[in-house]
């Protein structure tokens, strides 16, 4: 081998970069703006659908593959796991004040509306939030437990 | 030489009354039987041919010699009308050879009278007549003419038949010569000789075979060397046929031949071929075809095909298309390397924009800007890195602008990447569009060669076919010159046959006369005219007789003597002629007679007296050389005894039958 080819292998503490989904702020706007879109009035959801719709939202490739199957039209079931980086971001929101945690529910709070409606007038996560107007009233309780096998 | 001399004749009749019989004694020189017409003086004589079993001889009765008195009733003299009635009857004749040597001859009449009981030195043996099976009695060892012609001493020659075929000179063809019967013998020389053999000149080879100027050998080589010539013809005109034959089946000419003996020397058959109008011999056609294979051959040696040039166009395309398939996965590889940078790029492209999204929403964030900030834990206010992660080392994340940055470095970087890509790609595949190109050409130039080669194939596949048609040609033309040779052996050997055989025919045709039967035939002659002179045959017509050298008979002036004489002096001219071959044959040791001659009734047509009393007298003088002459007649005793005069001549004079009952007490008186 010769001597241009080699590798030197080199440590450094130099800063990493980071995913935007890993980014908090990146992924409590998720949450407000999956409860905002998809709860209508109500402005709240259940928890288990903030972790899909947020598990969803942050895999843009995959979104076709969700889209047929919540408008049912496959029956394969796609993959859906825990993220407990969207713990900690619910965690985060909540302490931040955007949503509030209540009977299991994940309640938007004013604070949190005005986020949503700062992303809305600044044309932040406009995919993000075609998307789930387009797919996310279509997660029912029913697709929530085909997709999680009633595990989560 | 002569061959036989009769000692004694019995005959012998077994009848209810008792047994008749009569004994007749004979010796050498003139022996008369004198007895009345219808005494049986020719059952006397005729029992000497029958006990020879010569009874052929007899004329055509034969098969019945004797009157019914031997076969049926007998009666004991003329007075007495009381028949006996015959049981039986036999001969038996006692005679010797020219050595002396004694034999007794015994066969039945009425019995078995198809055998022979031959007694020598009381040796007794039983030899059968006519025909056992398929060899007759002449040519078995058991038959009695066999034994009979070995006892004389003759060998009997083999003559031709009218069929072409050889047979023995049977003896029954000879005694003709010496028995002169009663009812045809004085009607002509050799009267009895019998026919039914189918012998060619047969009296005149019993003549020649007589005076020892047979000319059977000479004949049977005539008849051989002709035969001979009628095969070479008969294979010369097959040979013909089947050369023809074998010209048209193989398409042949064939030279023309001409019969054997119409062509001076020996012909060849020769076979010629058509070719370009002229006629060609085999050789020649066999020495022009091998020139022709040989010549094809050269050519087809020179159109065999290079494949060097094929064989290397095929490496140069294999390399070629080796360089175009790497070429080709290159272009693929650096296909999928692209599309994975743009896959790449897309990532950080979006990924660049949500962080642009994200600043701005940091930057208009204004009103709630505080809770933005995640710098700090928002529940226990520690420090708190901008990430999700679990992190288990102190080192901190790209802050947003770094992150920006950091996605705009790998964007430009990548993008770069994908440049230098697609810069190689498009030289790549410049590269494989040459190279496709090129390969294309030598693909043509491969399938020209391809085509020179196919071209030259066929030009040598013709010539391989044109050889192997003249090769078959060849194979033909050589099986024709061995047949030609083969049947020009055969012409030759047909040939030299046929020379031979045509020269020697001539040769043997130029020669028939040479032998010194003229000395023979003289000396015969002049003892006939010498017995005719005796006998008073007309002295003025004496001279003109002669023996026709051809018949070996008497002729007048070269015309048959029956039709130019009287019925007396033609039986004169029998007389001479019989006893003229005794005497020569008594003298000429050559000559072959049986030794005695017998006459029945010689006095026929009333030859003169005085003629009568000359013949008894010649007859007597045969003594002089053991010959033996044998008269049956009834002619007055007193006539006879006066012709007999002083001459020494055994006389047995016979009033009534000659055979009687108690036959010894009763012989005829002897003088």
């Amino acid at each position: 081998m010769q001597d241009d080819n080699k590798i030197k292998a080199v440590i450094s503490d130099k800063a990493y970069p980071v995913p935007i989904e890993m980014r908090p702020l990146w992924r409590i706007c998720l949450i407000v703006t999956s409860i905002a879109v998809v709860s209508g009035d109500k402005k709240f959801l259940d928890s288990k659908k903030v972790n899909i719709l947020v598990w969803m939202l942050i895999r843009k490739k995959r979104w076709e593959e969700y889209e047929k199957y919540l408008l049912g039209r496959t029956n394969d079931i796609p993959l859906v796991s825990v993220d407990t980086a969207t713990y900690k971001a619910v965690e985060f929101s909540i302490a931040k004040g955007f949503v509030l945690l209540k009977d299991g529910r994940v309640h938007l709070t004013d604070s949190g509306q005005d986020l949503h409606e700062i992303l809305v007038k600044n044309e932040i996560m406009q995919d993000e939030m075609s998307f789930l107007h387009q797919v996310g009233k279509k997660l029912t309780g029913n697709k929530i437990k085909g997709l999680t096998g009633g595990l989560l | 030489m002569l061959g036989l001399t009769i000692i004694n004749v019995e005959i012998t009749a077994n009848t209810s009354g008792g047994v008749f019989s009569t004994q007749i004694p004979f010796s050498s020189g003139l022996n008369v039987i004198r007895a009345e017409n219808s005494s049986g003086k020719s059952t006397c004589v005729n029992a000497i041919a029958y006990g020879l079993g010569l009874e052929a001889i007899l004329g055509p009765g034969r098969k019945r010699p004797f009157p019914k008195s031997l076969y049926e009733e007998i009666y004991d003299n003329k007075v007495d009308k009381n028949p006996y009635f015959v049981s039986g009857s036999s001969v038996c004749i006692t005679i010797k050879n020219s050595k002396n040597q004694k034999a007794v001859l015994t066969r039945d009449i009425l019995g078995h009278d198809n055998k022979v009981k031959v007694n020598v030195k009381d040796t007794i043996k039983d030899y059968f007549l006519g025909s056992s099976g398929e060899v007759g009695s002449a040519k078995s060892e058991r038959g009695f003419h066999n034994w009979l012609a070995e006892y004389i001493g003759w060998v009997l020659p083999s003559v031709v038949t009218f069929d072409g075929k050889e047979t023995k000179l049977y003896l029954e063809t000879i005694f003709p010569l010496f028995f002169i019967e009663q009812k045809r013998g004085w009607s002509e020389i050799q009267a009895n000789i019998p026919t039914q053999y189918g012998i060619q000149n047969v009296k005149k080879s019993a003549a020649e075979y007589c005076l020892g100027i047979d000319s059977f050998e000479h004949n049977k080589k005539l008849s051989r060397l002709k035969s001979q010539i009628d095969k070479s013809k008969e294979e010369w005109g097959s040979l013909q046929t089947s050369s023809e034959g074998i010209a048209d089946y193989n398409s042949v000419r064939i030279n023309k031949l001409i019969d054997i003996d119409k062509h001076e020397g020996s012909q060849s058959i020769e076979f010629s071929y058509l070719e370009n109008d002229v006629y060609i011999s085999v050789e020649e056609q066999e020495k022009s075809l091998n020139k022709l294979i040989e010549n094809i051959s050269k050519e087809v040696e020179a159109a065999t095909v290079d494949n060097d040039k094929v064989n290397s166009q095929l490496g140069i395309i294999r390399v070629m298309r080796r360089e175009f398939e790497e070429a080709s996965n290159s272009i693929e590889s650096l296909l999928l390397s692209v599309s994975e940078i743009d896959g790449k790029l897309s990532t950080l492209r979006h990924d660049f924009d949500q962080y642009q999204q994200l600043r701005r929403l940091k930057s208009v964030g204004s009103d709630i800007s505080a809770d933005l900030e995640t710098n700090k834990c928002p529940i226990c206010e520690s420090d708190l890195f901008d990430t999700l992660s679990s992190s288990t080392v102190k080192r901190q994340p790209m802050t947003l602008e770094e992150n920006i940055e950091f996605l705009k470095n790998q964007i430009d970087f990548f993008g770069s990447i994908k440049q230098r890509s697609l810069s190689d790609l498009q030289e790549l595949q410049s590269k494989a569009k040459l190279l496709r190109a090129k390969l294309e050409i030598e693909q043509e130039r491969l399938k020209e060669l391809r085509a020179d080669q196919n071209d030259v194939n066929g030009v040598a596949r013709g010539k391989i076919r044109e050889k192997l048609v003249a090769e078959i040609q060849l194979r033909n033309v050589v099986k024709l010159k061995e047949i030609q040779e083969e049947i020009n052996e055969q012409a030759e050997r047909i040939f030299n046959s046929w020379k031979t055989a045509s020269d020697s025919l001539k040769l043997a045709r130029k020669n028939a006369h040479v032998a010194d039967r003229g000395l023979v035939i003289r000396k015969l002659e002049g003892i006939i005219k010498a017995n005719l002179t005796s006998f008073g045959f007309n002295p003025t017509s004496i001279s003109s007789v002669s023996i026709s050298p051809q018949s070996l008979r008497p002729e007048q002036e070269g015309y048959d003597i029956v039709a130019e004489t009287s019925a007396s002096d033609y039986i004169r001219i029998i007389w001479s002629y019989t006893l003229a071959l005794l005497e020569l044959a008594g003298v000429e040791h050559e000559i072959k007679h049986g030794g005695f001659v017998v006459f029945d009734e010689p006095r026929q047509h009333e030859a003169s007296k005085i003629s009568f009393s000359s013949l008894i007298k010649k007859a007597s003088e045969t003594k002089s050389f053991n010959g033996q002459v044998i008269f049956a007649t009834s002619l007055d005793r007193e006539e006879l005894e006066k012709a007999c005069g002083q001459l020494e001549v055994n006389v047995n004079y016979y009033d009534d039958y000659i055979l009687t009952l108690n036959t010894i007490e009763n012989a005829g008186d002897e003088s």
